[in-house]
């Protein structure tokens, strides 16, 4: 993230100092301020969501969730304890339904009780090769151009292969030190 | 699917109040673990932001995307595109209003509206989540994940591209 962010960083203020040098500080200052707005937003979404997850969590419903696909979650993030399955199943499914920000909340939990990086490892690459069955977003936009034509079944196919390769190089590649 | 939501969110309440679990407190509850769950995350917002914002000023986005426009047709994703794939990693808003922008131009129906389409739904802000995911961990060790989730999300915009040739 460091070597990215120092890169991009770098290389974009360069190029502003022979385009527009007044704009060096104040396009710093700009973006600090939208990602101000954004947690502002952000806030609201996952106020709700971890409000809905609290009754959830009382009425043991995660935990039941997690019991379900306890098999598949151990497969997948091994050695971990059960209120971080919970989390998992939790954040795992609320993306696959597509409600993705929704279940950020249950991830960043989950991420936090984690023992394994290579568990981290993989429930990052899981979440940002977004497994999801219907891309809402994209189809209300769509609606909105008055599309005719359906991406849904591309849409799948390409976000399931993106996620299998994504898991096969988690396995292939991380090793697990603790 | 209009109503799955809502009505999760309705029988949510309703078991809730079967159950006696107080609907109030919990509210209380997650709204308070939300406040402290932003304050953690802001540093990290921020930084992807400011990202975002030095990246679209500098008119970097626009040259480096014409460049790998080259890299991109050799993988067969036409270069029209090539804005959105450079800036689907770091912008989920961002990404949307180049969405925009291509289906008013090419029409949701034609083969560069459907590959972005497509591509949008396919993948995911990389180094926003990257960033979100670790910031209430202390220990913030996740080997690889940056470029395993980049290259994965790369293959997928391939295929992406390749099948909408066939929809």
């Amino acid at each position: 993230m460091n070597f990215v962010f120092t890169l991009i960083l770098c290389a974009s203020v360069l190029c502003l100092i022979f385009i527009s040098p007044d704009s060096v500080l104040s396009s710093l200052i700009e973006g600090t301020g939208n990602g101000l707005t954004f947690a502002v937003k952000l806030f609201a979404v996952y106020g709700v969501w971890l409000s809905v997850l609290k009754i959830w969590e009382k009425l043991n419903f995660d935990k039941f969730c997690a019991r379900k696909s306890i098999g598949l979650l151990k497969k997948f993030f091994p050695g971990e304890n059960d209120s971080c399955y919970a989390d998992l199943s939790v954040n795992l499914s609320a993306n696959f339904l597509g409600m993705g920000s929704a279940g950020t909340p249950a991830g960043i939990n989950a991420c936090k009780k984690m023992i394994s990086p290579k568990n981290k490892t993989m429930l990052i690459v899981i979440n940002s090769t977004s497994i999801q069955l219907i891309p809402t977003t994209i189809v209300a936009i769509r609606t909105a151009h008055s599309a005719s034509s359906d991406i849904i079944l591309p849409t799948l196919i390409s976000t399931f292969l993106s996620t299998f390769i994504g898991i096969v190089m988690v396995k292939i590649f991380v090793k697990n030190k603790k | 699917m209009k109503y799955v939501i809502p009505c999760l969110i309705l029988i949510t309440l309703i078991v809730a109040v079967i159950k006696k679990v107080s609907v109030y407190d919990s509210f209380i509850e997650g709204a308070k673990e939300a406040a402290k769950l932003i304050v953690s995350l802001l540093p990290f917002l921020t930084s992807v932001f400011v990202l975002i914002e030095v990246f679209e000023a500098s008119g970097l986005n626009v040259y480096i995307s014409k460049y790998l426009g080259y890299v991109f047709s050799f993988f067969g994703i036409p270069k029209e595109l090539s804005e959105l794939v450079i800036i689907r990693p770091l912008s989920g808003s961002g990404s949307l209003g180049v969405l925009e922008n291509i289906l008013l131009e090419y029409g949701p129906d034609s083969y560069v509206g459907k590959c972005a389409s497509v591509v949008c739904g396919a993948s995911d802000t990389v180094f926003y989540i990257v960033a979100v995911y670790l910031s209430a961990s202390d220990d913030k060790r996740a080997p690889l994940a940056v470029p395993i989730s980049l290259i994965a999300s790369f293959i997928g915009t391939v295929a992406a591209c390749f099948l909408c040739r066939f929809f």
